[in-house]
């Protein structure tokens, strides 16, 4: 064999087992170096489909169609992986149709081993072009990259790569490379940042620049062409060779914008964008090109028939929506915090297990936006908080409502009289289960409470909530509102620590002072007012994609 | 304790030779003025040559009279000439002793005007360094030789006292180093949004190009430096004792290093705002392609940065002289831009010849104009003795057009005499090309050239 090992994350075995058995077939996502193959992911489709080469326009760079799963895997060739049911419903891994033995790994170790064994590059660049249009169509012609002219600037390296460029025998592990002193360190293997640019001499003859008019009937356009570009690239890989691998990863991003742009049938006519995600299982993002003129409602079908039967994603959460996107080039706009319990300490008690939020939420509490809410908008704010979720999972585009708004919301539904807007009245978990359906079309489950002291008999049903739906509760009594991120339940003891997230915070956005000073942290039963009753919202995921 | 503050005057270095111009001129016995080419940094200032302004009329006059926009018109002329890093810095006289009283206030009142001159010269604006930007006015003695005055002016504050700058002789007054590059540009833009006028679709065509110019980024001999790299560092050896020690050379050698240099450009604007095509509205194109000559000296200590920023500086002002000169050459024709097939710009020729041990300066030649006119011109603006033998046309090369494709669509009688009046010459010069675009443009007599920097202020002012 090849390869010394093997490797298939766990999520993509448990996916291919389960759609082998309903008959699907398709192809094979893997990565490798010298010594290991990693099988990372599945692409379904038949047999006769597309070439496999429009496939691997999905895939960074680095990853590439390296086998095919099936009943039979006929059309397999030589040095590629299959993946396949034997007699006994069992799966048979093969190599270049021999049978061979495999290792399961974690999504998360197969991360780690990418991390360790690649450099990331996030590449950026503006390739603006002027395009000819033909019978209403345009395409983006494949010289843009077999131009000479092309050239990748690593700023923090020093580093420029282009045609002619020559590092002699070192390998792209030298760009991680840091000097300290006198001493050269290893440094850490985040990715590289690298911005496209255009190279200006390499034209052998001088020719003065020359104007020309074009006479014919030839007519063209501006085309915006925006590339953000994620390759994982082998740190053995020699360093001159670095300039053809970042090429090919940028002409598969060509491709798949030319693919996007044939569905483009309109006189208006759409620009792509690349955008990454990476669903369940992936340990790896994926590229996806989307016409920039059409919103996330008008790409429903296409989410729906081509992406979520292709990476056999069930279609019953947004995954493809543009907010589930990854941001290659992070921009720290968001003045808000998110996912403030992420380096908490777990709570100490025996056999406790977490069952936490799944997915992102903002940290909304008092007096932000320029709002003096202290003493009276705390449940507004855990709605927020909630709202946020929903945004950030792309359940809803809709933007965070502000105090006003929510009130006018609790006005429209008839909840509460028109003199309401506007005031500093409180509100409590009906009501915001209220705006919920209103606003976001999300219902909610309510759980009443008579005592706080009957919260620490509630662990398991909250637990269940987490499991099943993983939307943050909201939860009010008394006088106060709080947000429920999670729940710390012993099965076998029945003890419950709950994870809170308080809106009355009052300071600024520093995760520090709100985790040291138990703004968001875990709260044992006594935190609730023993005597007071207490209603929880309990918003329930819809089903969408 | 007490302290005692010095303060430093200036210094501002020449090279030999322009002593010896000095003396020449002083033997006619005839008021001269004339403008100081040089560099300033910001610790002291080089002067590589004197050139004189050609005089305004035939007779000759004993008395020195200057003209502010005279002066300013030549100097804007002369900056075309100038390489990288080579500017016009001062002005100069050199005249009797006693006209010393006025004669400060009309170099004076001359140098802020030809500082607007030049500044106006080119519509592009180029980003401007902090501080003063301290221009010197020199006078000489007839009689002596010996400067009389020297002062400097801050060109960026109208109100500047003068400051008195320490005029010094050095042979050569600094190493120099030399940068160079071949840019090519290649675009292709669509004509509907142009607005009509050959300026402006020259503009759109250009600006942009050379706003990507300003930030590009720029290898020197296929290494990216460090901004604060030392383009020409100078060499330390180890004494016996281990202390580092600069190697003083007995005579500073005139040239230092040749910078061999490439430019990468970023696309930076943000047009990802833009969310679909109109492609309805696709239009016809217009394209530029071809490769610009470019250079640039910098004295030692010069930081890459700095290098780099006067040869992009040098780039920028180049592509828009060859622009003015087109459109002046369109508008002379009364033809539009458009209505060609083909149009040139005008190529760079460099003189004096190389391995000379002198500065590079450098024309623009339209295709199909003689050398000699180059020639002419330099002589009449550079005040330089050179012939044809000393121009240097290998920076750019003409590109060969097909004769039916060049010809512009215009046969007057007038054409078509300066075109066998052309052919001619091309024979002559053993440079058989089948067809020329452009008649021959006809000799900027001194009178013409100030018209001249007017009228391509007038157009290419926005």
């Amino acid at each position: 064999m090849r390869f010394q090992q093997v490797l298939i994350v766990k999520p993509l075995l448990e996916k291919l087992e389960s759609g082998l058995k309903q008959a699907k077939t398709g192809l094979l996502v893997t990565w490798n170096n010298d010594d290991i193959l990693l099988v990372t992911g599945c692409l379904q489709c038949s047999e006769k489909d597309e070439p496999k080469v429009q496939f691997q326009n999905f895939l960074p760079g680095g990853f590439h169609i390296g086998g095919r799963f099936g009943t039979s895997c006929k059309s397999i060739d030589d040095d590629e992986i299959s993946v396949q049911l034997n007699e006994e419903k069992n799966v048979l891994v093969k190599l270049s149709s021999n049978v061979i033995q495999y290792e399961v790994v974690a999504s998360k170790e197969a991360s780690e081993l990418l991390d360790s064994s690649t450099i990331q590059f996030c590449v950026k660049g503006n390739l603006t072009t002027t395009l000819p249009v033909g019978n209403g169509l345009i395409q983006i012609p494949s010289e843009i990259l077999s131009n000479r002219n092309l050239a990748f600037c690593l700023e923090e390296k020093k580093l420029l790569l282009h045609d002619a460029s020559d590092f002699q025998t070192t390998t792209c592990e030298s760009l991680l490379e840091k000097t300290k002193g006198k001493q050269t360190v290893s440094g850490s293997s985040g990715p590289v940042k690298c911005k496209i640019l255009r190279r200006t001499s390499c034209h052998e003859t001088k020719y003065v620049p020359t104007i020309e008019c074009n006479q014919n009937d030839q007519k063209v356009v501006k085309f915006p062409l925006c590339i953000e570009m994620l390759s994982y690239v082998n740190k053995t890989l020699p360093l001159n060779k670095l300039y053809d691998e970042l090429r090919n990863s940028l002409s598969r991003q060509i491709n798949s914008f030319n693919s996007c742009l044939r569905k483009e049938t309109r006189i208006k006519c759409g620009v792509p964008k690349f955008l990454y995600f990476q669903p369940y299982g992936w340990c790896h993002p994926i590229a996806i090109s989307y016409p920039s003129n059409k919103s996330d409602t008008d790409l429903l079908d296409f989410r729906k028939n081509t992406l979520h039967s292709t990476f056999l994603v069930p279609d019953t959460k947004p995954v493809f929506r543009r907010k589930n996107a990854i941001a290659l080039f992070p921009n720290k706009e968001s003045l808000l915090l998110a996912n403030t319990h992420i380096g908490l300490p777990t709570p100490r008690i025996p056999d406790g297990k977490l069952f936490l939020v799944k997915g992102n939420y903002d940290y909304h509490h008092y007096m932000q936006d320029r709002m003096d809410d202290n003493g009276w908008g705390c449940a507004y704010r855990s709605l927020q908080t909630l709202i946020s979720w929903f945004r950030n999972q792309a359940y809803t585009e809709e933007k965070i409502p502000t105090h006003k708004e929510i009130q006018q919301i609790l006005v429209d539904v008839g909840d509460k009289p028109k003199e309401f807007v506007g005031t500093r009245k409180w509100i409590g978990s009906i009501e915001v289960s209220a705006v919920l359906n209103q606003y976001l079309g999300i219902t909610s489950k309510i759980m009443f409470v008579s005592q706080g002291s009957e919260l620490t008999n509630r662990g398991r049903e909250l637990a269940m909530h987490f499991t099943n739906q993983g939307t943050p509760i909201m939860i009010g009594g008394g006088v106060l509102a709080h947000t429920i991120l999670g729940v710390c339940f012993s099965e076998t003891t029945g003890e419950t620590r709950f994870l809170i997230l308080d809106p009355h915070y009052t300071g600024g956005e520093d995760l520090k002072v709100i985790q040291d000073k138990g703004w968001c942290g875990w709260k044992g039963p006594n935190f609730w007012n023993q005597t007071a009753y207490y209603n929880l919202c309990l918003p329930q995921v819809p089903e969408m994609c | 304790m007490c302290k005692v503050f010095i303060k430093m005057v200036r210094i501002i270095v020449a090279e030999e030779t322009c002593a010896e111009s000095i003396r020449t001129w002083r033997k006619q016995q005839e008021p001269v003025v004339g403008l100081i080419l040089g560099k300033t940094t910001s610790t002291k200032d080089y002067i590589i040559k004197f050139v004189r302004c050609p005089a305004k009329s035939e007779t000759s006059s004993k008395v020195l009279k200057i003209e502010d926009n005279w002066v300013a018109g030549h100097a804007v002329e002369v900056s075309h000439i100038l390489p990288g890093g080579i500017s016009v810095i001062g002005l100069f006289a050199v005249a009797d002793p006693s006209s010393d009283k006025t004669l400060q206030s009309s170099l004076r009142q001359a140098l802020y005007c030809t500082y607007s001159f030049i500044n106006h010269s080119c519509p592009y604006k180029f980003p401007t360094s902090e501080g003063p930007k301290l221009w010197t006015v020199i006078h000489f003695d007839m009689t002596s030789g010996r400067s009389i005055f020297s002062k400097q002016f801050d060109m960026l504050d109208r109100v500047s006292s003068a400051k008195p700058v320490d005029l010094k002789y050095q042979q050569p007054c600094s190493r120099w180093s030399f940068l160079n590059s071949h840019v090519d540009i290649d675009i292709t833009i669509p004509l509907a949004p142009l607005a009509s006028t050959n300026v402006q679709c020259l503009q759109a065509m250009v600006w942009p190009f050379c706003d990507q110019i300003l930030n590009s980024s720029v290898l020197l001999n296929g290494a990216m430096m460090n901004d604060s790299d030392m383009v020409d560092p100078e060499i330390t050896v180890k004494s016996g004792k281990g202390h580092k020690q600069k190697h003083k050379q007995s005579t500073l050698a005139k040239w230092g290093k040749t910078h061999s240099c490439e430019f990468f450009l970023h696309n930076d604007d943000n047009e990802s705002d833009q969310n679909g095509i109109d492609l309805s509205k696709a239009s016809q194109c217009i394209k530029l392609c071809g490769s610009f000559y470019t250079c640039a000296y910098v004295p030692l200590k010069t930081p890459v940065s700095e290098a780099i920023e006067e040869l992009k500086f040098d780039l920028i002002r180049s592509v828009f002289r060859r622009c003015s000169l087109v459109c002046e050459e369109l508008q002379d024709q009364n033809r539009q831009l458009t209505s060609h097939q083909y149009v040139m710009f005008p190529r760079r020729v460099g003189f004096p010849k190389q391995n000379t041990d002198e500065f590079q300066f450098s024309e623009y030649q339209f295709h199909g104009e003689p050398l000699e006119d180059c020639v002419a011109r330099i002589q009449e603006t550079f005040d330089e003795a050179i012939s044809v033998d000393d121009i240097n046309n290998a920076l750019e090369e003409f590109k060969q057009v097909k004769s039916t494709e060049s010809v512009p669509k215009q046969d007057t009688q007038e054409m078509i005499d300066k075109d066998s009046q052309r052919k001619d010459v091309q024979i002559e010069n053993g440079e058989m090309e089948e067809q020329a675009q452009f008649p021959i443009r006809a000799l900027l007599a001194a009178g013409t050239a100030v018209l001249a920097v007017v009228l391509s202020y007038l157009s290419l002012a926005d």
